[in-house]
């Protein structure tokens, strides 16, 4: 029992990191444009469909490449779709990115199929890790210890590096930043590239542990909206906690009660928002509420 | 022109719509039973409009009150009553009850949580009536809903017509009421309605419960129409429709949800038998409206005739009354020498910047006070914490003299 309750608190972190990957990425475009993109989703399954399709010809370099072609994607599509609407009420932002997520999910399926599509880890992460009384496989090893690494690069990042300041500062007061001399737009094009690679990432990763199939854009998305929720938009520990827990909650679920594996994260979001309406770690910012 | 406008009433319009589009459609080789369903989900996407285009509340979960009421409506015909009208009522009830208890909890946040958490609650919903077999009959839907009344499709059409256009035109008359003003009020700018001593938590949750009670009344219609229940109304997706059909309707027109219902059940019906990626024209349609027109075919049609502008209301103002009635009632209320409004020994400060210290103030009827400040901080931050928009002043005493604005008193 309790081998088997440490194997499922080790897959729930795996399952954990990725939500926190895909949450973070959400968490930044928000900060920095304003709009929630409903289409993240989509680009955490093209990550995952790039992979596919580049795994042929350039081997495990599909891992670095489907990501970086998810963000330029992402950045195309910023530039033509979301850019003009910026001087416009907000709200068109939101439903343009809920009509980017309908026709990228259906470009999916005609290009790749409605079907789903085996993709299996590379050969040398196949296989299991036993540890005393606790058994993983390699590959959600390798998925655990490359998250973390993400994100660790990714706070160093935003803390320690110019481009890092620019955009915590463009969280707080876009107008501001922008009078300062920074070029915005700029900024708001590579924000969206990064947060969709983000997501691509998550998506490559979560390639060989989910089926491939479109519909796996709101298998993300689903748990992303509830790690912000839960965490507190804009606060990069309060997505890594709450990515955690979600997680966690949902691998010990699927184990112990499987008919409500899905319902159980919606279920911990009520509950946050009970007893904490802020979130685990949100601050009151008053672009959010 | 004016004249014009009288006649062709917003709800007129719709009943001629619902009148013919049983007979029309199935002249472009679709099923007469699509008018009913527009006319549901005309209502569907009026009831989201309420949120959306009145109150400026932002609901992605709008299904879970359609996908609810269907249930309870169904559900009811099943174990309870074979009468449909009595489950209608019931759906709709359980609706608007649904929606009490859940306003009450997603209105504690706003913004961008609120529209997260309506979502949420949605796919709880959803995934709680496609796992519980037992109850709702899961994956297979609900089956063995009856309607023994009404049973040829066309009565039934001009059943919901008739329904639906009595709920036009109770919306209607509610959001020219002096609720419905505040709503909207509420959505332009909500710190000034809230300073001018609305409740607005009380209000926007009025408007939820509303909503819930208008999409709860569609979600039951449609539950007869095709005597079963699927988990699929509850579903996300379910919830984006009438956020869709009200985007290509227009959003701030109160006749865009029914174009947009139009648009979007006649369209997904002729591509589907066209193409399974119908999709991905609507995607793009749906793009393509955001970009050139965000007021929807509305916006196109009001910029064709030479003037854009919304038509949430009608366009005329009521008759001014003979003699204001807040004016007699404050001297009524104060005697002229009492204060209407005193401030004592107010301070508010920003970390180490202090913007007001040691304020005392006092205003009475009839009388004009001037600010004076070295600039416009001190001043503004003064008549915003004077009228309680912020609580986290250190410490002061605001004391009203109308009844009007005793609500100040607790900020």
């Amino acid at each position: 029992m309790a081998e088997l309750i440490v194997s499922q608190i080790v897959n729930g972190l795996v399952l954990g990191f990725l939500y926190v990957l895909i949450a973070i990425g959400l968490s930044i475009i928000f900060g920095m444009l304003g709009v929630v993109n409903f289409a993240h989703g989509v680009f955490f399954a093209l990550g995952a469909y790039f992979a596919l399709s580049l795994r042929d010809t350039v081997g495990p370099w599909a891992i670095v490449l489907a990501p970086i072609f998810v963000g330029a994607a992402g950045m195309l599509i910023e530039s033509s779709l979301l850019r003009p609407l910026y001087s416009k009420e907000p709200l068109l932002g939101l439903f343009m990115t809920f009509g980017i997520a309908l026709f990228l999910e259906e470009l999916i399926r005609t290009v790749w199929g409605a079907g789903g599509r085996p993709f299996d880890p590379p050969g040398m992460l196949s296989g299991f890790i036993i540890w005393g009384p606790v058994l993983v496989t390699k590959y959600r090893l390798f998925v655990l210890v490359l998250t973390a690494a993400i994100l660790f690069a990714l706070w160093l990042f935003l803390q320690r590096t110019r481009y890092g300041r620019i955009i915590r500062a463009g969280s707080r007061d876009a107008e501001m930043v922008s009078m300062l001399g920074i070029n915005l737009p700029r900024v708001f094009t590579f924000v969206f590239g990064l947060g969709t690679a983000l997501a691509g990432a998550a998506g490559v990763l979560a390639a060989p542990l989910w089926s491939v199939v479109p519909s796996m854009a709101e298998g993300a998305i689903m748990p992303a909206f509830v790690v912000v929720t839960i965490g507190g938009l804009g606060s990069f520990g309060g997505a890594v906690v709450s990515g955690l827990l979600v997680g966690v909650s949902v691998a010990l679920t699927i184990q112990f009660w499987p008919a409500a594996s899905s319902a159980v994260m919606y279920a911990l979001m009520v509950l946050v928002l009970l007893l904490r309406p802020r979130g685990l770690l949100g601050e009151s910012w008053e672009r959010f509420e | 022109m004016s004249g014009l406008r009288r006649v062709l009433h917003p709800i007129l319009i719709a009943a001629v719509v619902f009148a013919v589009l049983p007979f029309a459609l199935p002249r472009f080789g679709s099923a007469g039973t699509l008018a009913t369903e527009i006319a549901i989900y005309t209502l569907y996407a009026m009831g989201f409009n309420l949120l959306l285009g009145y109150t400026g509340l932002v609901s992605f979960g709008a299904s879970a009150f359609f996908g609810t009421a269907s249930y309870a409506a169904g559900l009811a015909s099943v174990h309870v009553t074979a009468n449909p009208f009595l489950c209608i009522l019931f759906g709709t009830v359980f609706a608007a009850a649904l929606g009490l208890v859940l306003g009450a909890i997603i209105l504690r946040r706003r913004g961008i949580y609120f529209s997260l958490l309506t979502l949420a609650f949605t796919q709880l919903f959803y995934e709680i009536a496609f796992k519980w077999t037992d109850f709702t009959g899961g994956e297979n839907g609900l089956q063995g809903v009856t309607r023994p009344v009404l049973t040829s499709n066309l009565a039934y059409h001009f059943f919901v017509a008739a329904v639906v256009l009595v709920a036009m035109y109770a919306i209607w008359r509610i959001v020219h009421s002096p609720f419905g003003r505040v709503l909207q009020a509420i959505r332009d700018n909500r710190q000034r309605v809230q300073c001018l001593g609305y409740n607005v938590a009380n209000y926007q949750l009025g408007a939820f419960v509303l909503s819930a009670a208008v999409i709860g009344l569609a979600g039951s219609l449609l539950t007869f129409l095709i005597q079963s229940v699927y988990a699929d109304n509850l579903s996300w997706q379910h919830a984006g429709d009438p956020v869709m059909m009200t985007i290509l309707g227009g959003i701030h027109h109160f006749l865009g949800p029914l174009w947009g219902s139009i648009i979007f059940i006649v369209l997904s019906d002729q591509l589907s038998s066209m193409t399974e990626h119908w999709w991905l024209f609507f995607g793009a349609l749906l793009i393509g409206f955001i970009l050139l027109s965000p007021e929807g075919i509305s916006g196109i049609y009001l910029r064709l005739i030479g003037s854009p502008r919304w038509t949430l209301t009608a366009e005329s103002l009521p008759p001014r009354p003979a003699a204001l009635g807040l004016a007699t009632a404050i001297g009524t209320h104060a005697a002229a020498t009492d204060p209407v409004l005193t401030v004592r020994d107010l301070n508010k400060r920003f970390g180490s910047l202090i913007v007001a210290a040691n304020v005392n103030l006092e205003v009475r009827a009839g009388t004009l006070h001037e600010l004076c400040g070295a600039t416009v901080l001190g001043r503004a931050r003064l008549t915003r914490s004077s009228v309680g928009y912020w609580r986290s002043v250190t410490y002061f005493t605001v004391l009203l003299a109308t009844a009007g604005m005793a609500s100040f008193g607790r900020c």
